[in-house]
């Protein structure tokens, strides 16, 4: 899954985006309001690390402007206010969550993975499609209770097509959602994990659906 | 910065009870006007009353001059001491014994009117003939009479005659206390008028300060934060002021948050700083580490809330409703605790409003609504209700493990606990505490019905 981090302390966008690598999430960070507000948009990214507290356009506004574009990603805000009044202004503004500063890496990528799971619609941390099930707190994917081992890039594309269940995901979309924005793959590069996958868990849960990409269903 | 307005607060309650209050000022105003139509309508009584005797007094010696004419017409001598009125004067009152009405004639020997018997007039002196002299007197029986005597001599007579006409004054007297009487009446109901009008005058005067008080009585139940400008101009410099220094108010409190906020920034984004890097040095290191970074952040925390609390009273509050606070917090907070499955009741009427400031409400109920969503296993509920003497009694429940006899005890105590594993004695509930005695409020705790903890804030209502 695709993270943006929207702060302007590098030192603390860094350090976030290396803890969420070591959880098989991608980040990608930002120290301007103006091109958060510009990203946030491309709907490449699963959620987002909003610093209320940015030099230029804050925090709230550039959430008010995703709102108001109908971006629906999970935002987690970030703020150094303990005050309510911030917080219930976050909250109106489209908020799902918030994090006091200092905070703990792990804490964000914990509250990360629990919103970008209930996006998908899931309400329990163990989620499941037919035999496939994932364990988002260990980050461990199981078939038939078993567990399997996957590639980082494996288990990030897996978690998506499964975040999707049942939707159409094109090649493109999975390439965004997998690499980072330095890497250019071709789209050999998707059709080539995803055969790699398919043998690690069975090949009829994730079909292919021809000319627009794939798709994650139970299976037989 | 909160104990420095409760300081200037109290400063003032104790100067406004040190100072003597002046006088109404409708009662001074009235006060002498009275005065003034008092004075003023007594001097002009005095003036008219005496104008009108001396009115009076001069007609009345005028129809004595001619009653003394026709005397001396008809005044005949006869022989040397023989006087003689030569026919009886018309007026039937000067044959009446005593009947006020008298005639004399001196020149040695006397000749009277019927009416005066064996009474003597007393003489007038000398007098040059042909002038008349007028004079007060005693007449018989005590009564008053005006008199005015001439001398004439003709050529014939051996001697002078000195002629008086006497006249009870009874008449002109009577005359002079009906006037009076009707001046006085008159006098009275023009004072009266006056006073009325004056009273009307003060009242209509006032009224526009009175509006003003009546504005400032409705910032006090939270209605408007500014006084309007449909003011007379007198008192629109007035309302400058008191406009400016709301402006002023608000002002300080915006700069104090934002200052706050980006102090609480500044301080904050480098302490996170200090707690990623302290995961550099693994999970030994970071453990290390943890417990100050979070009391600093606690620390932190608790004086910019505290700071950035406005605590309004008087005509700085403001009618708060608390539903729509109350609601968006609770859809905040469900959102944060969507694994929980929560059911969050909101059972506050729609109008229900308090006395204060809206972000030191958002405070309270934030901190109470979190510590709640924080314990509960499965409902939280806040209710509301308006106590008799209009104080707003505020109820949140959860339905967790609650607490103890000595954890209320210990939790009552405050002293600054700055523990978060023990309900009800987190930083948040120690801030509403404070936020709740700034409003003259209190909290306390009790058992929720569902076992867990409830706790009660009062606040001042809105009427």
């Amino acid at each position: 899954m695709k993270v943006l981090i929207v702060e302007d302390d590098l030192t603390l966008a860094e350090n976030l985006a290396k803890v969420l690598a070591e959880n098989s999430m991608i980040a990608e960070i930002t120290v301007d309001g103006d091109e958060a507000e510009y990203l946030g948009e491309t709907g490449v990214f699963d959620a987002a690390v909003l610093d209320l507290g940015l030099p230029k356009k804050d925090g709230i506004t550039v959430l008010r402007h995703w709102r108001g574009k109908g971006v629906t990603m999970p935002v987690l805000i970030l703020t150094a206010r303990g005050r309510w009044a911030d917080k219930r202004e976050g909250f109106n503004a489209g908020a799902d969550d918030y994090l006091t500063k200092p905070f703990y890496a792990e804490e964000a990528v914990v509250r990360l993975q629990a919103l970008m799971r209930r996006a998908a619609g899931y309400a329990t941390p163990l989620l499941k499609c037919g035999v496939l099930a994932l364990d988002t707190a260990k980050t461990q994917f199981f078939v038939n209770n078993d567990p399997i081992v996957l590639t980082a890039q494996e288990y990030r594309m897996l978690e998506y097509l499964l975040h999707r269940k049942g939707r159409i995901v094109s090649r493109l979309e999975l390439a965004d959602h997998v690499y980072g924005n330095d890497q250019d793959p071709d789209s050999n590069v998707v059709d080539v994990l995803i055969s790699r996958i398919r043998k690690k868990i069975g090949s009829d849960m994730i079909v292919t659906v021809r000319g627009l990409g794939y798709k994650l269903i139970e299976g037989g | 910065m909160q104990d420095d307005q409760a300081q200037s607060s109290r400063t003032n309650q104790a100067f406004r009870t040190n100072q003597v209050s002046s006088p109404s000022l409708s009662r001074r105003l009235v006060v002498v006007a009275m005065v003034w139509i008092a004075l003023g309508l007594g001097v002009c009584g005095f003036f008219l009353s005496y104008a009108f005797e001396r009115a009076v007094e001069t007609s009345f010696d005028d129809r004595l001059a001619a009653l003394l004419r026709s005397v001396v017409a008809e005044t005949d001598m006869i022989a040397p001491q023989q006087l003689r009125i030569r026919s009886p004067l018309e007026d039937t009152r000067f044959s009446q014994v005593y009947s006020g009405w008298y005639w004399q004639l001196r020149s040695g020997s006397v000749l009277r009117s019927r009416s005066l018997w064996d009474t003597d007039l007393p003489a007038a002196g000398a007098i040059t003939p042909g002038a008349l002299v007028y004079r007060s007197m005693a007449g018989p029986r005590d009564q008053d009479l005006r008199a005015v005597s001439t001398v004439i001599q003709k050529a014939d007579w051996a001697r002078p005659v000195e002629v008086t006409v006497a006249v009870t004054t009874e008449e002109y007297k009577t005359e002079t206390k009906a006037f009076n009487r009707l001046l006085r009446v008159s006098l009275g109901i023009l004072g009266v008028g006056l006073g009325i009008a004056v009273v009307l005058q003060v009242t209509l005067g006032l009224r526009p300060l009175k509006r003003v008080i009546a504005e400032l009585t409705a910032m006090k139940r939270g209605d408007g934060q500014y006084l309007s400008y449909g003011h007379p101009r007198e008192i629109l410099p007035l309302v400058d002021a008191f406009n400016d220094l709301r402006d002023h108010d608000l002002e300080t409190l915006t700069r104090a948050r934002r200052e706050a906020g980006n102090l609480a920034h500044g301080l904050k984004t480098p302490l996170a700083r200090l707690a990623a890097r302290a995961e550099e040095f693994g999970p030994d290191g970071r453990e290390r580490l943890r417990p100050d970074i979070e009391e600093i952040r606690r620390r932190i925390d608790y004086h910019v809330v505290r700071s950035t609390v406005s605590g309004a009273r008087g005509t700085n509050a403001v009618k708060v409703r608390l539903h729509p606070v109350a609601d968006d917090i609770v859809s905040g907070l469900l959102r944060l605790y969507a694994d929980k499955a929560i059911t969050a009741t909101i059972a506050i009427a729609d109008d229900l409003a308090i006395l204060g400031e809206e972000e030191d409400l958002t405070e309270i109920l934030g901190n109470l609504l979190e510590n709640a969503f924080k314990w509960a296993k499965s409902g939280v509920r806040i209710s509301a209700t308006v106590q008799s003497s209009g104080v707003v009694e505020l109820r949140v429940e959860d339905d967790g493990p609650g607490l103890t006899e000595t954890e209320v005890a210990t939790a009552l105590e405050w002293g600054r606990r700055l523990d978060d594993t023990v309900p009800g004695t987190g930083l948040g509930l120690s801030i509403v505490s404070d936020i709740v005695r700034l409003y003259n409020g209190h909290m306390r705790f009790d058992r929720s019905p569902e076992g867990g903890l409830a706790v009660i804030v009062t606040l001042p209502g809105a009427p």
